[in-house]
């Protein structure tokens, strides 16, 4: 038998549908983007001339200007970096949250499980929306907030899937074995019950992601999101409601960058999804 | 001095909760167990799925604890012994799972999974760990090369073979083999057999081999541990199989095939089923289906006792 590795394996998996291709060739486009956005954005994102207010894409300007004139293709791309730091720092935080959390309570069981198991249902239970709205009004508007927030809202999905996961290895032959053999908890948390218990956690962190983009471009819509002037995708989107009959790019860029980023997000997710279930493996 | 005795030894599952989270009904798992092994001794143990003899083999190691009763390791009481203080002694006894295919870690490699207890215990050098896995490796019939490959490459046999080898890389006083080759090929299982039983041999290890199947204890052990729902019924000498004089066993010896279509022999066909756990006949546990019940079997519970020096027997008809 050829020596194939496990990530090899889900990897060859998922290139087999195209749209999954596609999906993470676009996920890497926007990732170049964000990293590279103050070489490609054509202009200052910030920097506004009222006299070129509100121009139409033309090949100056290819996405337009907004009100101040500013040039809403290189917003976008600054914007880019809004998002996607938003999307990873905040669901970066949740796994943290989550795999403690529902590692703790999966490994030790008993009345540790139930207390965290009933504080996952509390949770649940929230309007996770309208708890962040509220928790924002509270701290203040900020880059770092947004993501604190979002992450600590956030992980109950992620602390659910590793409990389950947790419960249902540890009384496999071979984690018993590692007790047996003396082994403290860490090791058996960390070298041997997460490892085997991450794919179906990576799945839900892209879903998370996309989540969390969207969430952020909500806030930012609605005024809660990152202060201007630092430009953000659902802050572009908020400003342009007063402009939407007369500035058609405003809205529509902005909204397609986000409905892509999300779609692409979720398109991964589901393709590593199906590439990790074992019935597929031949 | 006995390496392993345990005493009275019990272990109850719960199985009903009432409202309150009280238990309401148990799973009788282990009930009063006595029996102890000399180092260096096979003692096989048999009995049908469910009788509770892989819960003793867990409860021996303390990854289950009992309710009841006594744990001597080494003259040592470890019944009361928490996890830290186990982890020293756990070098000194360990085990070989039934199913090759759950006992390793799938993401671990065999040369790390062999390497892992010599880092847990910090007992070989960290330069000489390689060699020592390599030599491990060799010990149980496989090949250096397998030491970078993971635990899917290999086959069923193949992986009981790295499963022993990590269990006796510890150098181990007793061994626990909880049905090591009930997963496996027929000509496998010979294999994995004669291979324990020459290591057992070289490093002179105390053995608990747990298995279903009497023929495959016959061969390996030289005690033989009868149990049935949680009870030990008989303890026998192997090379004296015909002695075994309880029903039980009996009708277990006369369900031994035989290659030979000639030899026609009696057949002891035990009527109905294993009585639930939860709800044990009560009296001698095995009445509702021994051939030579007498109402005295239904009122008393036999206890074991010796009747030869070597053979112990809980019955009260013998």
């Amino acid at each position: 038998m050829k020596k194939r590795s496990y990530i090899r394996l889900v990897f060859d998996q998922f290139g087999h549908a195209r749209l999954n291709r596609v999906a993470l060739i676009v996920m890497m486009v926007l990732f170049g983007i964000a990293i590279f956005a103050p070489l490609i954005s054509p202009y200052s994102p910030t920097e506004y001339n009222l006299d070129n207010a509100l121009v139409p894409p033309q090949s100056s300007h290819w996405f337009g200007t907004d009100e101040q004139g500013r040039d809403v293709l290189s917003r976008m791309i600054y914007g880019s970096r809004v998002s996607l730091s938003v999307g990873f720092v905040a669901v970066g935080i949740a796994l943290i949250i989550g795999i403690l959390l529902g590692g703790v309570a999966g490994f030790y069981g008993g009345k540790i499980d139930l207390i965290i198991s009933r504080g996952i249902e509390v949770m649940l239970c929230f309007p996770t929306f309208f708890l962040i709205l509220a928790v924002i009004a509270f701290v203040g508007p900020s880059l770092i907030n947004i993501m604190i927030v979002i992450g600590a809202t956030g992980w109950t999905g992620v602390a659910r899937l590793v409990r389950g996961e947790f419960l249902k290895l540890r009384n496999q032959e071979f984690v018993v074995g590692v007790q047996a053999m003396g082994a403290k908890s860490w090791r058996i948390i960390f070298l041997h019950l997460l490892p085997n218990s991450l794919a179906p956690v990576m799945v839900s962190a892209t879903f998370g992601v996309a989540s969390a983009i969207l969430t952020e471009s909500s806030l930012s819509f609605l005024g809660f999101g990152v202060q201007p002037p630092t430009p953000s995708w659902g802050d572009i989107l908020s400003q342009s409601r007063e402009f939407m009959d007369i500035a058609w790019w405003l809205t529509l860029f902005p909204g397609a960058a986000i409905f892509l980023t999300v779609t692409m997000f979720n398109l991964v997710g589901e393709g590593l999804r199906d590439a990790i279930d074992p019935r597929l493996k031949n | 001095m006995h390496l392993l005795e345990i005493q009275n030894l019990v272990k109850k599952f719960p199985v009903q909760k009432n409202f309150f989270g009280k238990p309401t009904a148990f799973v009788q798992a282990v009930d009063h167990v006595s029996l102890s092994v000399q180092s260096g001794e096979i003692v096989g143990l048999v009995g049908e799925s469910g009788c509770g003899k892989s819960t003793l083999g867990r409860l021996i190691l303390k990854l289950v604890s009992p309710d009841e009763g006594h744990i001597f390791f080494d003259g040592k009481d470890i019944t009361s012994y928490s996890s830290s203080d186990m982890r020293p002694l756990r070098r000194q006894m360990q085990i070989v799972f039934q199913d090759p295919y759950a006992s390793l870690n799938p993401r671990m490699t065999i040369g790390t999974a062999l390497k892992e207890p010599l880092l847990v215990h910090n007992i070989v050098p960290r330069k000489e760990r390689q060699n020592r896995a390599a030599q491990l490796l060799e010990m149980v019939g496989l090949d250096e090369g397998a030491m970078n490959k993971y635990p899917h490459e290999f086959s069923g046999g193949q992986r009981q073979r790295i499963g022993i080898a990590r269990a006796l890389s510890v150098n181990p006083r007793l061994l626990i083999a909880d049905e090591p080759v009930a997963a496996l090929d027929v000509s496998i299982q010979a294999q994995i057999i004669n291979l324990l039983s020459d290591l057992q041999k070289k490093l002179n290890l105390a053995m608990i081999f747990i298995a279903h199947d009497l023929k495959v204890v016959e061969h390996i052990s030289q005690r033989i541990v009868v149990m049935y729902l949680g009870k030990i019924m008989e303890i026998f000498p192997s090379c004296a199989l015909e002695k075994a004089v309880h029903p039980y066993t009996k009708s277990l010896l006369s369900a031994i095939p035989v290659p030979d279509p000639s030899f026609k022999k009696e057949r002891i066909v035990l009527k109905g089923d294993v009585p639930s756990p939860i709800n044990p006949p009560s009296g001698c546990v095995f009445h509702t289906r021994c051939p030579l019940a007498v109402e005295r079997c239904r009122l008393e519970v036999p206890v074991l006792r010796s009747i030869t020096p070597e053979n112990e027997v809980a019955c009260h008809l013998v």
